[in-house]
């Protein structure tokens, strides 16, 4: 599905990503955790597209194909979705027209015919009942006066509209409380499957036992430092991230 | 003072000798007006007010008065906005057409033809463009809203302009007046058949009485190449509410001067614009709003659009006077230019003299927004759509403030139709 390796890049002259590499097997849940700063975030916004970021050095391929060569709507269209941390608010630009635009861009990308308004409305009220979303966000605009959680269900929502084959959720969790987080846990692990594939970047272990990572990455200073499956993840929330930092130290310096 | 073509001006006192009223006195104010006009000339970029606003080619160009003309009922059918529900008056180049006129109309709303304009015995000098209306004006209407008279579906004004073998001069000219507690929508729509060259100079005069509620919805859709100004002027007595809602798309050059006085105590106005250029025009907005009483209440919000070489002037002028405690004057100015070398000149001015008032003002210049554009495109969007997305985004919050949802679906067409790419955005809105 996804491969990345060695990859370099830096922002503002910053070095950000050091030589960072991950592979993400189709239908697998991976969980990439670590401190502030550590380049997470970059990490998935860099793979969305987005243009703050110089790539200067390694490789991304995507089904095959050279990601980085993309331009952000092209990856989107290949199946590529970027949950945003902090998604935007477009006051003036309706919700329905958004994702009723992007939908019919994929659909058009992969040679299917495009929904009409009818068809649209049909197949987004299903999805609105699964995020608990009230009918009235049809006609707000996007994100406009939404909660931090109305926000993260709406980024979920959308992705279960448009189905794509690799899902990067950015910290997605963080700012939840508990009854929204089951809510959005539950729209991603409907939207699992063996065709799918969903990376979460997160700071807590909290979202973890929602939805179940098979792989946990730890990311530090540019790089996947650690690697293992879930015990990882509650290992660091017992333990904290220092002592996966001096065990990487350490094995640089062996 | 400025200098112009000496025909261009002798031109105009031959027109006006073809065409003024035979009555003596109404002959004479038009006459005064007309010499106080010439003594002056148009404005030019000397005086404070013209600074950014040239109108070098308008004095260029020569103007007859608008010929007898009439029009059949699909022109006027693709002029006017078809989803408004309204008692109508038609106007072709000024002139009022009567067949295409509501001839009956509710309880409490009067209109008769406007005969005395400007008196004589005025000292100060009065803007020159309205000098030059008073003096040409032609069916000038009074509309009279009965105190007490809700009125539930707007007046609609619709001022067709037509090309003609030379460029026209029109001045329509309005005066409203709604007594206490009246509740009433007019809505002026200004639109071109084709591509004419006219000038069309409005004047409308507005008296609001005690507890009076207008919205005024003002919307210039001119030819390209035509020269639009207009000048609002309101009076507002005690707790009355002014609503404009001023949407600015065609002519050449737009200059919109919108004087509001807030003589006592309550009386709010809220002021809403879009101006939205292309090509080579020239949009110009000047607005004053002057705080005559305590406790009373402005709200500016202008945008602006521009692309190609267009060019947008915003000047709002708050004068807080000394008596006026406790009043709240906010205004804001946002602006996208969407080319290098679009241009727009926007200026607060605020005079205050009293010292217990809330007063905010902001101005913002801009491209679009880096984090909205990238939004969209990771949403599968192409770059043309996200661009026209957050630009007509930009434009609808102006009009989203129309209460009408006729008008507000007529406007929001017509923008698609002006916006870079809009064809791809039709489908959206």
């Amino acid at each position: 599905m996804l491969k990345i390796d060695n990859l370099q890049a830096r922002v503002e002259g910053r070095e950000i990503l050091k030589g960072l590499s991950l592979e993400i097997g189709k239908g697998e849940v991976h969980a990439i955790m670590g401190p502030n700063g550590s380049g997470k975030s970059t990490l998935v916004q860099l793979l969305a597209g987005r243009d703050d970021y110089q790539v200067t050095g390694g490789t991304v391929s995507f089904m095959g194909k050279d990601l980085l060569e993309l331009d952000p709507e092209e990856r989107a269209r290949e199946g590529l979705f970027l949950a945003f941390q902090y998604p935007v608010e477009i006051p003036g630009v309706n919700n329905t027209y958004l994702l009723k635009a992007g939908l019919n861009a994929m659909r058009k990308h992969r040679g299917e015919t495009e929904l009409d308004a009818v068809e649209f409305l049909a197949l987004i009220r299903d999805k609105m009942k699964l995020m608990q979303v009230d009918s009235s966000f049809l006609n707000r605009g996007v994100n406009e006066g939404f909660s931090g959680g109305e926000k993260k269900r709406n980024e979920i929502l959308q992705m279960a509209v448009l189905e794509p084959k690799l899902a990067l959720l950015d910290e997605t969790d963080s700012g939840l409380d508990i009854d929204a987080l089951k809510v959005v846990a539950n729209g991603v692990n409907s939207l699992r499957d063996s065709e799918r594939s969903i990376v979460m970047v997160t700071h807590y272990q909290r979202l973890l036992d929602y939805i179940e990572p098979d792989f946990v990455h730890v990311l530090s200073g540019g790089k996947i430092i650690r690697s293992g499956d879930k015990s990882l993840a509650l290992e660091l929330e017992r333990r904290g991230y220092d002592w996966v930092l001096q065990e990487a130290l350490e094995e640089a310096q062996a | 003072m400025s200098a112009h073509p000496a025909e261009a001006l002798q031109g105009l006192r031959d027109i006006f000798a073809g065409g003024a009223p035979s009555d003596p006195v109404l002959r004479g104010q038009r006459e005064h007006a007309l010499e106080r006009f010439l003594e002056r000339g148009f404005p030019d970029t000397g005086e404070e007010t013209w600074r950014y606003t040239n109108l070098r080619a308008l004095t260029r160009r020569q103007f007859i008065t608008a010929p007898d003309g009439s029009l059949g009922a699909e022109q006027v059918a693709a002029c006017r906005i078809d989803e408004l529900d309204s008692h109508t008056l038609v106007f072709l180049n000024g002139r009022m057409q009567s067949e295409h006129s509501d001839s009956s109309l509710p309880a409490g709303l009067r209109i008769s033809s406007l005969e005395a304009l400007d008196s004589e015995d005025e000292e100060d000098a009065r803007p020159a463009f309205r000098e030059l209306n008073t003096a040409f004006a032609r069916d000038a209407q009074l509309i009279e809203v009965a105190a007490g008279t809700v009125l539930e579906k707007p007046l609609y004004l619709l001022f067709i302009s037509t090309r003609e073998e030379q460029p026209v001069m029109v001045h329509p000219r309005i005066e409203l007046v709604a007594g206490s507690n009246s509740q009433f929508s007019l809505v002026e729509h200004h639109i071109s058949l084709d591509l004419d060259e006219n000038l069309v100079n409005t004047v409308t005069d507005i008296d609001l009485a005690a507890g009076a509620r207008l919205t005024h919805t003002r919307i210039q859709d001119a030819s390209n190449k035509s020269f639009q100004v207009c000048r609002v002027h309101v009076e507002q007595a005690r707790d009355s509410h002014y609503i404009n809602h001023h949407i600015c798309l065609g002519s050449a050059l737009a200059r919109m001067d919108i004087d509001v006085s807030l003589r006592e105590n309550g009386a709010e106005t809220e002021l809403n614009g879009l101006m939205l250029g292309n090509g080579r025009q020239h949009m110009d907005t000047h607005t004053l709003v002057d705080h005559l009483a305590p406790h009373t209440l402005s709200r500016e919000v202008y945008r602006c659009i521009l692309d190609g070489k267009s060019r947008g002037v915003f000047n709002g002028k708050v004068v807080v006077h000394k008596d006026a405690q406790k009043i709240e004057a906010h205004q804001a100015s946002n602006n996208l230019l969407l080319s290098e070398s679009a241009e727009i000149d926007t200026k607060p001015e605020l005079e205050i003299y009293a010292d217990d008032v809330k007063c905010s003002h902001g101005a913002t210049v801009g491209q679009l927004d880096r984090n909205a554009m990238f939004y969209l495109l990771s949403r599968g969007i192409d770059p043309e759509t996200a661009r026209g997305l957050l630009v007509f985004a930009f434009a609808d919050e102006v009009v989203a403030k129309v209460a009408e949802p006729g008008i507000r679906r007529a406007m929001e067409k017509r923008i698609v139709g002006r916006l870079p790419d809009g064809e791809m955005l039709r489908e959206f809105v």
